[in-house]
């Protein structure tokens, strides 16, 4: 889901840059102070589960962990995303640095759509796995279809992109759909405020 | 509350790094390495965690210029040849191999002339030798006593074909340890690289209350100095 270096045109890296620049402005805005340390396990979380590889299907593709930060998250899946993605480019040479705003708004942005989504579902506890699933399903989904979107410029067209990259995230979308669905369904019983059901965190 | 709150979050984390250390390790970014052999340059590629990239695309610049010098594409197993351009043996630039495997896959590995020209610089290398050597040679002559002042002509005609000879054994004897070299070049992530990523996230959570603790307490200590101040007047 990381776009290397050297493939985008500047137009989109810098849109993609400016857009990554406002969300994370808005996620600092809104960002609590009490829920700092959560926040920070998380973005370790999304750093790690990159190096986690499904070698099932026809690409080389790995656990995002998008979907379950964004329905905990919500805004403040930017600026996770993009310090989870800094170090990643350090660390592990994924993506790269020029890249960092449009890889960031291709991760972070469907996590925020998901969040906004699938709140009403996630409150009621009988719809409650299926906003899990549908979180860590879709995010990968809309993830797949910005990536395609940022190539299509230089790659061959957006549908045939498109198809190829969503055709190979097919396993990790269901892998980490079950994942966010377990994830939610069990911080929905130990500790719910953790999903800002008390009305206060994640905006 | 809170602390059940991080019991939580870092069993996941654990979850992930035990997952991680027991050997699924593999991730997400291509790599292609390149070395010479005879007149070719051969290469490999591979996304992190050892999956070939199949049929992908390489194309071939100097370093520094738009001219594409040559394009080929991977075999089965991810692995590449192609003969050393004409152009890159005349003006001897740094090579770019660059590798584009789709889907945003990108990889790029520099050549120097030296890695794939090496008889070249032996040649000349050779001829310093030659030089220092017959320097050596004049020094002892002046001396008095030489060894032997010149070498009978058959062992030289020989010399030439024993360096060719040795060349090409030693070559083909080094081509596994050019090939450990360069893949060493290109390590995969650890568990070091894994640790140090998730000590940066942890320390700036702890900056992040560190600036907010010393906000509340510059709040608290206003605060009670307009107290103070009220109780005074």
């Amino acid at each position: 889901m990381h776009i290397s270096e050297g493939i985008l045109s500047v137009p989109v890296l810098g849109g993609g840059a400016a857009l990554t620049a406002a969300g994370t402005a808005i996620g600092l805005a809104r960002l609590d102070y009490e829920r700092i340390m959560q926040v920070a396990i998380l973005s370790s979380a999304f750093f790690v589960a990159s190096l986690i590889h499904v070698p099932i299907g026809p690409g080389s593709v790995h656990l995002l962990l998008n979907g379950l930060l964004g329905i905990i998250l919500g805004w403040a899946a930017f600026p996770v995303i993009l310090v989870a993605l800094l170090l990643q480019a350090v660390f592990f040479q994924f993506g790269g640095l020029t890249v960092l705003g449009v890889n960031t708004l291709n991760m972070a942005a469907p996590a925020v759509l998901c969040h906004y989504l699938l709140r009403p579902l996630l409150v009621r506890p009988k719809t409650r796995a299926l906003a899990g699933f549908l979180a860590g399903f879709a995010s990968i989904f809309l993830s797949g279809l910005m990536m395609a979107a940022a190539l299509a410029v230089s790659d061959s067209g957006f549908l045939a992109t498109a198809r190829l990259i969503v055709l190979a995230h097919v396993p990790v979308m269901v892998i980490e759909g079950i994942v966010t669905l377990f994830t939610v369904t069990f911080l929905a019983r130990v500790q719910p405020e953790l999903l800002g059901f008390d009305g206060k965190g994640g905006q | 509350m809170k602390t059940h709150v991080l019991s939580v979050c870092s069993g996941l984390l654990i979850l992930v790094v035990s997952l991680l250390s027991s050997g699924a390790a593999l991730a997400h970014n291509v790599r292609v390495f390149a070395w010479a052999e005879g007149n070719e340059i051969v290469g490999e590629t591979a996304f992190s965690g050892g999956r070939p990239a199949k049929n992908a695309t390489i194309v071939v610049r100097a370093r520094g210029s738009d001219t594409v010098l040559a394009t080929t594409r991977t075999d089965g197993q991810g692995r590449f040849r192609f003969p050393i351009p004409r152009a890159a043996r005349r003006e001897k630039p740094q090579l770019v191999i660059v590798l584009a495997a789709g889907q945003g896959h990108q990889g790029e590995w520099v050549l120097d002339a030296a890695d794939y020209l090496p008889g070249e610089e032996e040649a000349k290398s050779g001829a310093v030798a030659g030089d220092s050597g017959a320097a050596a040679r004049a020094k002892t002559g002046s001396a008095g006593e030489g060894p032997e002042s010149a070498a009978p002509a058959s062992l030289a005609l020989d010399r030439a074909g024993l360096e060719a000879l040795v060349s090409r054994s030693v070559e083909i004897q080094l081509r596994p340890v050019k090939r450990m070299l360069v893949e060493s070049e290109n390590r995969e992530p650890d568990l070091r690289d894994v640790l140090g990523g998730i000590g940066y996230l942890i320390g700036m959570a702890g900056i992040l209350f560190y600036c907010r603790a010393r906000l509340i307490l510059a709040r608290e200590k206003t605060s009670k100095d307009e107290g103070g101040k009220r109780c005074v007047s």
